[in-house]
């Protein structure tokens, strides 16, 4: 399976949007976590059992995350479903030693058993390639692979980790070696502060999109919480992205695991996407270039305007689905490569019409959807020796 | 230890070891390798004298684990170890063992002039082989030079002196220094890297470039600091761009052997053996 998955999320009807999205073959089926969908049904909130039951019946893919990158961060406390997961044989969670990782590992593995989702391993978020909790990552992966080797492994990482030259890609090696047959990636934010990807940092992706390349000559590759952003891995290698309805799916947010938290969606705004650009626009914006030019507005948007937030839900991710099936046609790294690239130069192309035309749409919106994610792509191409 | 002391360590190991016909075939430093009959079969025994001072204990341990990974190994392209390892003395003043005795000599010579491709796949394919049954074992070498190979008079290539591999899951590597021989290191072999598996393939793919351009991909004769930092960030040449004669299939492999990044190379002697398989050349 590949395409799109839809991560966790709290939000009521979250069951249900799922199951249409996947019926509608906008997704290839759902990532949950232990924070967000509780062991045992609580009130509107169903069981991760019914949940694997739902994919099971739409021959969907079902994954359960164990997350533990995240129930290890300082920050970390909403765990009200958490703890009915009994990932830990104490209270407080730990991995120093080599018995607590192996009781882990074996804690997670039995709950996936249960779900007859596949094996994925524990990690925990690693800032740099080379310090301690590296080395708990690489004997975590160690560990799991040595309980089954065909289990699936996760790598998560801050941006420093993934911008970590030479230290990444011996670190990316030595995982390499566990033969892993499938890869969760994620690029892990220590803070986000709004809804708009952030690829800035261009070493950071370009480093994502060299790891996922090399993984991939072995494996499947999945990035987590990417959408769009995750475009240029999927050009790398990557066949899946993980994405949902709102920005604690699309966006890795530590803030998702915080009690004191709200990454609910902002009610006062809607949103419209614009598959053309490969960005999410205010509706107000996409009003505005409806009414400027409705021909050209529809191929920018990729399809009729979607009427109401749930209409533009699925127009959502039939968008980035479409484009990541595009990319997932080709299976040359040049012809990855080429088509996204020519793909950008269409939306840059486009972006500098709608400023030109349209107040609301700025260069900040070419920046963050356009130019920077171009920017990591050119990146990793020449590094690759693609860009010739 | 003084000349009498070596002289009655050397006595000694024959009758310890089972060996007949014994004889002093070389000494140099901490070495001392004797011929004989171990069974009727040709043999070596190998006496490593134990310094006075903290880097004994290393020399004993490093010359049981050296036995200890060959007794795991079976493998034609891996030297056989005939006997477990044998302390001599209280203190102990010296370990040894026989190993099976191989004719031929080491890389060492051979390596000033240009192979033929022929030859080339033949090394290639024979240290494949004998990585393979290394890291099934998850051992990695860590020194594959071209004094630790042996081509035999009829022309099979056999790994010898594991004295510095690695079990990997035997021991913690972080930060470590890892040992070799400048020119045959690995990325993963400058400070604070990892050796894995992948790092044996890079250092038979230096051997295989060196045998087929009397060139190193990265020259060791720069400083250290130079050398590792050249290792771990510059992609090696083309072999191809000194070599134009060589086959593709060839080129591509000693490259993917060299590449910088380890998940792009062959990860382990089994994946490279394929590869080989698959492009119908090497050692039948």
């Amino acid at each position: 399976m590949s395409g799109v998955l839809l991560h966790d999320g709290r939000v009521v009807g979250h069951r249900k949007w799922t199951r249409e999205a996947v019926q509608a073959g906008c997704a290839s089926g759902i990532v949950i976590n232990p924070f967000t969908t509780p062991r045992v049904t609580r009130r509107q909130q169903p069981s991760a059992a019914a949940f694997a039951k739902d994919m099971e019946d739409l021959d969907a893919e079902f994954i359960f995350d164990p997350m533990t990158h995240a129930r290890m961060l300082g920050s970390t406390n909403k765990l009200d479903f958490y703890d009915q997961w009994e990932l830990w044989p104490n209270p407080v969670p730990s991995l120093a030693s080599a018995t607590e990782q192996l009781d882990h590992v074996e804690r997670v593995f039995e709950r996936q058993n249960q779900l007859s989702a596949p094996l994925l391993a524990p990690t925990v978020q690693v800032s740099s390639p080379l310090g301690a909790e590296a080395q708990i990552a690489l004997d975590l992966a160690s560990v799991a692979s040595g309980l089954k080797d065909t289990a699936w492994q996760s790598v998560v990482g801050t941006r420093s980790f993934w911008a970590a030259g030479s230290d990444l890609d011996a670190h990316i090696g030595t995982l390499a070696s566990l033969r892993a047959p499938v890869w969760v990636l994620t690029v892990a934010n220590e803070v986000v502060l709004d809804s708009l990807p952030d690829l800035r940092d261009t070493t950071a992706f370009a480093g994502l999109c060299r790891s996922v390349r090399s993984l991939s000559l072995r494996s499947r590759v999945i990035v987590c919480y990417a959408d769009y952003a995750g475009l240029p891995a999927v050009a790398a290698g990557a066949d899946t992205i993980g994405t949902g309805w709102h920005r604690a799916q699309r966006t890795f947010d530590p803030a998702a695991f915080r009690l004191d938290s709200d990454t609910s969606p902002r009610r006062q705004a809607s949103y419209v996407t614009q598959g053309g650009l490969h960005a999410v626009l205010r509706r107000a914006t996409a009003d505005q270039i409806e009414r400027w030019d409705a021909e050209r507005a529809a191929r920018i948007r990729g399809g009729v305007m979607p009427r109401t937030d749930s209409e533009e839900r699925m127009h959502h991710l039939h968008q980035l689905s479409s484009v990541v099936e595009l990319l997932n046609a080709e299976s040359s790294p040049q012809r990855r490569y080429e088509l996204l690239r020519d793909r950008y130069a269409a939306a840059a192309d486009d972006f500098d019409a709608l400023i030109r035309a349209i107040p609301s749409v700025g260069t900040r919106d070419k920046e963050v959807w356009c130019t920077q994610m171009s920017a990591v792509l050119e990146a990793y191409a020449s590094a690759e020796g693609l860009g010739l | 230890m003084d000349e009498r002391r070596i002289r009655e360590v050397v006595a000694e190991v024959p009758e310890r070891l089972g060996l007949d016909n014994a004889a002093v075939l070389t000494s140099g430093g901490q070495k001392i390798v004797l011929t004989g009959e171990l069974g009727g079969a040709k043999a070596v025994a190998k006496i490593v004298l134990v310094p006075d001072g903290p880097s004994a204990a290393t020399v004993i341990e490093r010359a049981h684990r050296e036995v200890e990974l060959l007794a795991a190994v079976s493998s034609p392209n891996v030297v056989a170890v005939l006997t477990d390892a044998v302390e001599i003395g209280d203190r102990p003043d010296a370990v040894c063992w026989a190993e099976e005795r191989l004719s031929g000599g080491d890389l060492t010579p051979l390596l000033h002039t240009r192979w033929a491709e022929d030859e080339v796949w033949n090394l290639l394919s024979d240290l494949a082989t004998g990585l393979t049954a290394c890291h099934e074992l998850e051992v990695v070498h860590r020194d594959l030079s071209p004094g630790n190979v042996r081509r035999t008079d009829d022309g099979r290539f056999v790994l010898m002196d594991p004295g510095l591999a690695r079990h990997l899951a035997k021991s913690a590597l972080t930060g470590q220094f890892q040992p070799g021989t400048k020119g045959f290191m690995s990325p993963e072999h400058a400070p604070g890297g990892r050796p894995i598996p992948a790092s044996d393939i890079f250092a038979l793919g230096v051997l295989a470039f060196l045998a087929l351009t009397t060139n190193f991909p990265v020259p060791p004769d720069i400083d250290d600091a130079d050398y590792y930092r050249r290792l771990r960030t510059e992609q090696c040449p083309d072999v191809k761009s000194l070599r134009p004669d060589i086959s593709d299939e060839l080129a591509t492999i000693v490259n993917r052997c060299l590449h910088r990044q380890s998940a792009r190379r062959f990860l382990d002697g089994a994946e490279l053996s394929s590869a080989i398989a698959e492009s119908g050349r090497g050692s039948a």
